[in-house]
Formats: C-alpha cells, structure tokens, sequence
C-alpha cells in the first residue's frame, strides 16, 4: 500500500506540474523511472478521482486528467486545518505548539507567576 | 429520597462551577496525568448527578429509592398516575442522557471524518523523513508539527520549522508528538470536546476542555524527557513559539519551557496520589447516593 500512496504523490506532482492535464499515457511516461503498468496508472487515477483530488475531461480521447487545485491551495488547505483555533480540534490532531482559549491563558499566566514565585 | 435528590442536586451544582474553577486556578502541573483522572472524574461525576436528580426527584413521590423508582417506571400503573411535573423532570433526565451520548458519538464520526480527509491531504503533500521516525516532512515555509492520531498515526513537520531547528530538538519534537500518538492523547480529550460541545452553557465544560488540552501537552513534555533531553525540547519549544505567528501559543510554551527548566517536581508521587484519592470518592459520592436506598 505504501508503494501505491507513493504512486498516488507522483501521479499528484505530474498533474500539479502540467495544468493543462495529462492522459493516463502520457503520465506513465512521466513515471518512467518507477515504469508503473497502464492498468495501475488508471488505478491511481481512479482513487484520485474518487478523494475529489483530480478530475476527467471525458470529451478528450483517450480522456485527459487535471490536478482539481494546485498543490499550494492544498498545503493552504491543510494549514487552515492545522492552525484552526478551536481546542476541539486537539481531538482530530496535536500541534506541538498548541493553542490554549483566551481563558486558559489566564490559567497558564498564573502557572508562570507561580514557577517564578517559588524559585 | 427528597434528601437524596438534594444532595445530588447541590453536587451538580457544585462540580458544574466551583470545583473546576478552583480547580483550573490551582493550575497544578505536578502531576498531570492524574491531574487528567480527576478532570474525567469530574465530568462523570457532575453529568451522573445532573441526571440523578432529575430522576430521583421524579420517582420520590412513589419509591423508597433510585432502585424501586426505576422499576416503578415500567409498571403501566405507575406510568399513569404521574403528574406533568414528573414527566417533565424524566424527559429531562432522558434528553439530557441522550445529549450527553449522543455528542460523544456525532463528535467521535466528526474526528473519524475531519481526519480521514486531513491524511489522504497529508499522503500526498508530504514524503516520508528519512532522518526522523514516523515522520513525514511538509515542504511548507509555516513553521508548524503535529501528529495525526489513528491507526496508522504519524507526525508531521513543515520544512520551515526543520531548518530553524537542530537535530537534537528535531529529535525532541518528534518524541514529543510520539508520546500523544502512543498514549491516545486525543482519546483522551474527546469527551471533553463532546461535552463541551453539548452543554457549551455548562462553564465547566470549557475549563475542564482548556485544561485537558494543556495538560496532555505537559504529559507528552514527560514521556518525551525520558527519551531526549529535557533542555532540547525546551529550546525547540521556544524556538518554535519565537518563529510561530499564532498569539495564543506564547502562555502554554512559556509554561511548558519552565517546567522542563527543572527535574520532574518530588511532590508528584504524593499528588498523584491524592488526586487518586479524591477521583475515586468524586466518582463514588453520586453512585452511593444513587444506589443506597438506606438514604431514602
């Protein structure tokens, strides 16, 4: 599974770097260092499509395939999740530097009053 | 029973506001995972006395306690001489219920939902670090780390933070987030989020969620310090809080620096202790009231 999620990135970063889409020939040609079969190609493209990540111009023959966003609106996607405020989100994932609510904050002030105090 | 009913009546109240204003004030970071227990216990405690009372003060009229009041609730003959006041104080108790789990559930499917979405993101905008452990590395100039818990759990670090920081504190961050992936940190702070999510008028529910949410951070900081350095977390900590554009992280990095400054506080056998003691009795306080029927 792990080869096929390294496929999936490949196939991403082909697509993200030709916006005006590629056919499924044409993409494995860009993969030619890992030499992928057609049929996995398309299966790759198939999950892709399936995750909303890319899209089919059925009127082209042989059909083309285009990245739905660029990478850079993804990570810009990815970043709102992860910088999201909400400490319900400390549930979905933990930032190392997570952020606290305005009333926690008062808490924490008085945990550091508190360290200086005592040394 | 009407006794019964107020006792309860008085612990809701009091483990809906007091105590954990008291308690979030005493800001106690000796030992926090027991500090966590009594937070749980807590939360169990006040939701099994809210619902408590509602029902007890319900059947008092016609049982000699909880027991014979529920049984007394199937008997049709039982059912029909209720009065509105008493119907009206059960639909409480079970819509109350059902909030309570239902918000667990629908907040459960939610996180399920929000990080399926959030991994096929991750799998294909990151690669696999070939210096760090579980790592996978973002190509991103946002200084930001964290983990994805689940069952295939992974940390993520952003490039913008790898380059202002060394190896060692590479190290330390990912240790750090290690340690919530292998002790279900997130598990822990579900509830929490559910809770305050169903009863946001409860001021208990946002304390006891701020807390958790920085007490787990103190947690991992513990696990960590036993595989890295304590002082190289504390200055990947600092570094990340100095280059981090989000104002609301400055407090939990300054307190989560101070407390690695130093050994692991002695008092925490003792405090873990007696924040055991007192979880236990928070838990067992409504269940005797609830099930004694000497009290009615």
């Amino acid at each position: 599974m792990a080869t096929l999620g390294e496929l999936e990135r490949s196939v991403m970063n082909a697509l993200w770097n030709t916006p005006s889409g590629l056919t499924a020939a044409e993409l494995r040609g860009e993969l030619s260092d890992r030499d992928p079969a057609l049929t996995t190609v398309h299966t790759v493209l198939t999950r892709l499509e399936k995750k909303g990540f890319v899209s089919r111009d059925r009127a082209a023959r042989p059909h083309r395939y285009l990245a739905v966003s660029s990478r850079e609106d993804h990570v810009a996607e990815l970043m709102t999740e992860v910088l999201d405020q909400a400490p319900d989100r400390q549930a979905v994932l933990a930032r190392f530097l997570g952020a606290v609510s305005d009333s926690d904050t008062a808490f924490l002030s008085s945990l550091i009053n508190r360290k200086l105090i005592q040394r | 029973m009407l006794l019964t009913g107020t006792l309860l009546a008085i612990l809701a109240v009091i483990l809906a506001w007091p105590v954990p204003l008291a308690l979030a004030r005493r800001a106690a970071t000796i030992d926090p995972v027991s500090q966590l227990a009594l937070w749980q216990a807590i939360g169990l405690a006040g939701g099994l006395s809210l619902i408590g009372t509602a029902v007890v003060f319900a059947t008092a009229p016609f049982a000699e306690s909880i027991g014979t009041g529920l049984v007394g609730l199937v008997d049709a003959e039982v059912l029909s001489v209720l009065q509105w006041w008493q119907w009206t104080l059960l639909i409480v108790a079970v819509l109350l219920s059902l909030r309570l789990i239902g918000s667990l559930i629908s907040q459960s499917i939610s996180v399920a939902r929000h990080r399926r979405k959030h991994v096929a993101l991750v799998e294909l905008l990151t690669e696999p670090s070939e210096e760090l452990p579980n790592t996978r590395v973002l190509s991103s100039a946002e200084p930001v780390a964290y983990c994805l818990p689940g069952r295939s759990g992974t940390t993520v670090v952003s490039t913008g933070l790898l380059e202002v920081l060394t190896s060692g504190q590479r190290k330390a961050v990912v240790a750090h987030e290690q340690a919530h992936l292998e002790y279900h940190h997130d598990l822990l702070v579900l509830p929490f989020a559910a809770w305050n999510r169903a009863l946001p008028f409860v001021p208990a529910t946002s304390t006891a969620l701020g807390a958790v949410s920085a007490l787990i951070e103190f947690m991992a900081d513990d696990r960590a310090r036993a595989v890295v350095p304590a002082a190289a977390l504390a200055e990947a900590i600092k570094t990340n809080a100095a280059v981090d554009s989000g104002s609301h992280s400055a407090p939990l990095a300054a307190a989560r620096a101070a407390r690695l400054a130093e050994p692991l506080p002695l008092a925490r056998r003792r405090v873990r202790v007696l924040n055991l003691v007192a979880s236990a009795a928070l838990l067992l306080l409504p269940t005797l009231l609830l099930a004694w029927p000497l009290f009615a």
